[in-house]
């Protein structure tokens, strides 16, 4: 009797744990017909009247501004499209490109996902990705930030802010030391200098992420290729035809990041992220903070009455030849697979719409690529990125090319153990170069 | 019914039939985790073989076949040397410091009574928290200890971001081992430790003489699985130190397969060093057992 009872009771428990193991999607009855009827004619997946059907979302936004906006946009996108539920996931960006990548070699894409043209190309070559110059919402869109998204014709992803690159730096803590803001390279090292004599962590990216380093030395290197007619460089190496010690450019990058940033490294820096850094900068025991416009939110989050300002990396002693960079940022892409092609064509329409590129821009306080959309009361540090930009100082990342595809991930960490060297073996610039070459041909 | 009569022969299928009706409630006990194992464990192993032999590139139609290259470039690859350094590092220092460690906690705290019940509760409870959650936490308690005192946070620097990373896994595994001691230590018989000390043996010698080989299924239990956990490294370092940070000083051999197989699109590569690693595992944990359980005391 007893185990008969015992048998019972353990074969009931192994029924219910396959019933908990079902899926959520089979939950929803009009999501299983969606997938076979978006491939064949996509107008025919709208979902019937009364029913709901998901749209699987996902990005890489690691700063609470943007999760912010992205909800606001979700939730004023629900709300006008009551057919549509948008199932969001946030994820970190040094693993984001690999979800993407292992849910499309699944068959199971996410229907709209964060993500430019370099991040993605070998999705593009392959067919995952669907082409939106067709789209009515793409004409919304800056035509200059349309242009490093189009290949072969096709527009591959629409990019809705423009990011800037460079320094920003704590504008009290500048004061109370007695420092100008730099605009040459020799100012931007004594700056460094001075802070760290104070006991005040000069400069920092948040080096724990590769994707932060390839950021920085490519901010450095943008002005370098740029001027030194290197700008498809990165092509080359991608390609084989030629390597980093066979680049002008990037040996005098390399001297430069070291000069005014990796010499004034903290100890910790391999082990603090972006955002920690983002707080200290707010706090005043980091003076100054590489990174992008899209921390203006948080460092306006973490300090909402800090005086901050925003300067170009100084690569020349030339005041005027310093420049931020300026590329596509907070792009977006639909799966050419995706199971909820019309609501991810409906979510991408109401995203590029005033309506929900300004719930976007309220929150994420970023700059946005959409025409005719303006920022009311910019804060002062996005004031002053696109003083610089109206004055000349800037480099368009598309005029050079970038890492993309494996590459990329392949150059993130290179970078990665580049800066983790010991300095002398650091600042060995030449033998630095070969040793990115062998550390790069290695994973090839 | 002659109880002297001999019992009828029965063919195959009825003692198989037999074996199934007195076996079947533990055979539907591990069910679920055989389950479990065949389909996440070894169904992708087993899908895995044909794929070693290509050059695929992760989500490709095309798999072109290479033979035994991927096999061949491995033994030449100095990441694979550094990750298997790396992750045998890690694996020494987990093995040795949580056995000692827990074994040492078990014969403290081996008497019940309130205060050794909460010590025991406060070491075991790092254990249930996730594996993630684990690293990310010390991670930026180093980053604040050396905010606040400016002593080097040692995930930061290459030459110690495994001893960081194993101080985190002693910090969580440690209970868990100090709980399978003390129940190996309830179970030896308090009749030797009497006659230990009749016959004047200290308590050195008592643990030495008595604790250690009587409890030596648990130290084969304990050892062998922390080895097999130590030889996986793959969250710790993902979660602090951002996937083998700094630069690959904290890069395990999970995450170098991980990293081909994803990120590098080497799937065909990943997929043969993940192999090879099974194989490695699998002698190394069999190689310990066997010489542990040889050493395993039977009354």
């Amino acid at each position: 009797m007893k185990k008969t009872l015992s048998f019972l009771l353990i074969a009931g428990m192994v029924l219910a744990s396959f019933a908990g193991c079902s899926g959520g999607q089979s939950e929803a009855p009009a999501e299983s017909q969606t997938p076979a009827s978006s491939e064949a004619a996509p107008s025919s997946g709208a979902p019937a009247p009364g029913e709901q059907t998901v749209i699987e979302y996902i990005d890489h936004f690691n700063e609470e501004t943007k999760v912010n906006g992205v909800t606001a946009v979700i939730e004023k996108f629900e709300a006008k499209y009551p057919q549509y539920k948008v199932e969001a996931a946030h994820t970190s960006s040094d693993t984001f490109l690999d979800q993407i990548r292992t849910r499309v070699a699944a068959g199971d894409p996410y229907d709209v996902f964060m993500g430019i043209l370099t991040d993605f190309s070998e999705l593009v070559d392959k067919g995952e990705i669907l082409p939106l110059e067709d789209q009515p919402f793409t004409s919304r869109i800056n035509e200059a930030t349309l242009e490093p998204e189009t290949k072969d014709g096709h527009i591959w992803a629409i990019p809705t802010s423009t990011s800037i690159g460079g320094v920003y730096y704590n504008k009290k803590v500048f004061e109370e030391q007695g420092i100008k803001a730099p605009t040459t390279r020799s100012e931007f090292k004594a700056a460094c200098e001075k802070l760290q004599a104070a006991g005040i962590i000069p400069i920092s990216g948040g080096y724990m992420q590769g994707n932060v380093v390839l950021d920085n030395v490519q901010w450095v290197c943008h002005p370098l290729w740029q001027t030194m007619g290197e700008n498809d460089i990165n092509r080359k190496i991608m390609d084989g035809e030629a390597k980093f010690a066979d680049s002008k450019a990037y040996l005098e990058g390399l001297k430069v990041w070291n000069e005014i940033e990796l010499d004034f490294m903290d100890a910790n820096e391999l082990s603090v992220d972006r955002s920690e850094r983002v707080i200290q900068l707010a706090n005043g025991t980091l003076g100054m903070l590489a990174s992008g416009s899209w921390s203006v939110g948080d460092i306006r989050t973490a300090a909402p009455d800090g005086e901050f300002g925003f300067i170009p990396v100084c690569v020349f002693e030339e005041a005027e030849k310093n420049g931020v960079i300026l590329a596509n940022d907070d792009g977006f892409m639909i799966s050419a697979k995706a199971k909820n092609l019309e609501g991810a064509l409906a979510y991408m329409d109401f995203l590029t719409s005033e309506e929900g590129a300004k719930a976007w821009l309220e929150k994420s306080k970023t700059i946005s690529s959409i025409k005719g959309l303006t920022m009311d009361d910019a804060d002062p540090m996005v004031q002053e990125m696109l003083a610089l930009v109206d004055k000349g100082q800037r480099y368009y990342a598309k005029d050079a090319v970038q890492f993309e595809g494996p590459a990329l991930t392949k150059a993130r960490t290179v970078f990665r153990s580049y800066v983790a060297l010991p300095p002398e073996q650091r600042k060995d610039y030449e033998n630095a170069l070969k040793w990115l070459d062998d550390e790069f041909d290695a994973m090839r | 019914m002659n109880s002297t009569t001999a019992a009828p022969k029965r063919s195959a299928p009825q003692r198989i039939a037999r074996y199934m009706r007195r076996e079947a409630p533990y055979l539907v006990m591990i069910l679920p985790a055989f389950l479990f194992f065949f389909l996440f464990v070894l169904l992708p192993l087993i899908e895995g073989i044909p794929i070693s032999f290509t050059e695929w590139d992760g989500f490709s139609d095309v798999r072109p076949f290479v033979g035994f290259q991927n096999y061949a470039k491995l033994f030449h690859d100095k990441f694979v040397y550094n990750a298997v350094g790396n992750t045998l590092e890690f694996t020494i220092y987990e093995v040795v410091l949580c056995n000692v460690l827990g074994l040492l906690i078990a014969v403290w705290l081996k008497k019940a009574c309130a205060h050794n019940n909460l010590f025991r509760t406060l070491i075991f409870m790092p254990h249930v928290i996730s594996l993630l959650l684990s690293s990310y936490m010390v991670r930026y308690i180093f980053n604040e200890f050396y905010n606040v005192t400016g002593v080097v946070n040692i995930l930061a620097v290459p030459k110690t971001v495994i001893i960081g990373l194993a101080l985190i896994a002693i910090w969580r595994d440690t209970g868990y081992c100090m709980v399978i001691y003390l129940a190996a230590i309830q179970g030896v018989d308090e009749s030797l430790y009497e006659v230990a000390r009749i016959e004047g043996a200290g308590r050195i010698t008592q643990f030495f003489k008595i604790t250690v080989p009587m409890i030596m299924p648990a130290i084969t239990a304990n050892v062998t699985l922390l080895t097999a956990w130590g030889l996986k490294l793959y969250d710790y370092p993902m979660a602090a130190t951002g996937g083998g940070g700094p630069g690959r000083a904290s890069e395990s051999v999970n995450i170098y397969i991980y990293n081909n197989i994803f990120p590098y699109f080497k799937a065909g590569y990943g997929q043969a060093l993940a192999i090879v690693w099974v194989i490695v595992i699998f002698i190394i944990t069999q190689c310990i057992q066997g010489y542990l359980r040889r050493k395993e005391v039977e009354l």
